[in-house]
């Protein structure tokens, strides 16, 4: 599969913090399919910046708080 | 497992059975493809309406929601790997006609592609949502 993607994310985290959201939910307020919750938080598929600004509007933080930069 | 990818895996095992039940009459049998043609046809379309008909009925929730932006990003890489499947077959089918001036030849090669191709296509969308996309 090679390497992970450089974009790390801690969406389950700030998802369990926030009253047990489910993956569903979180999906419905962004406009995503659980599914792809499910991958974003598998670190399988790095969002769009549309998508992430949503995630961390929901979480009420900001993007950098949400997602970070592990390449070089 | 979402409701894409199920769909993915009806239209793979649709095509395989069907499509290779119709090559088995054409090509083993020596059925003329203007016979086998229809029934071909017409299986793949009411096969896959009514296996994506029960899908939608076990979940219709997903299966009315819109594709969202992974998902069409996996439709577009899995079209992209079958269009190179398709375009192979197709200029193989022209080297065998240039060769051998056999129409039907030409015709089979260029169908099987096609159903080479769209398997290859659901089977790359079932890849692609299953790992990284």
């Amino acid at each position: 599969m090679g390497k992970p993607p450089p974009i790390t994310n801690r969406v389950r985290e700030l998802r369990e913090a926030h009253g047990q959201m489910s993956q569903a939910a979180l999906g419905e307020a962004v406009g995503v399919s659980r599914h792809t919750i499910i991958a974003i938080e598998q670190a399988r598929y790095s969002p769009s910046l549309e998508t992430g600004f949503r995630i961390a509007r929901v979480f009420n933080v900001g993007l950098e708080d949400v997602f970070g930069w592990d390449g070089d | 497992m979402s409701f894409r990818e199920r769909s993915a895996w009806v239209m793979a095992c649709t095509l395989v059975l069907i499509g290779g039940f119709y090559l088995k009459l054409v090509i083993g049998d020596g059925v003329p493809p203007s016979y086998a043609a229809v029934p071909f046809v017409l299986g793949t379309i009411v096969l896959s309406i009514a296996a994506q008909v029960v899908l939608a009925v076990i979940s219709p929730r997903e299966a009315s929601s819109p594709v969202d932006e992974r998902e069409r990003l996996v439709i577009q890489k899995a079209a992209h790997f079958s269009s190179y499947v398709l375009a192979t077959g197709v200029v193989v089918g022209l080297g065998a006609f240039m060769i051998s001036q056999d129409g039907m030849k030409l015709f089979h090669i260029v169908l099987t592609s096609l159903i080479l191709g769209q398997t290859t296509e659901y089977g790359a969308q079932i890849f692609l949502l299953r790992s990284r996309v």
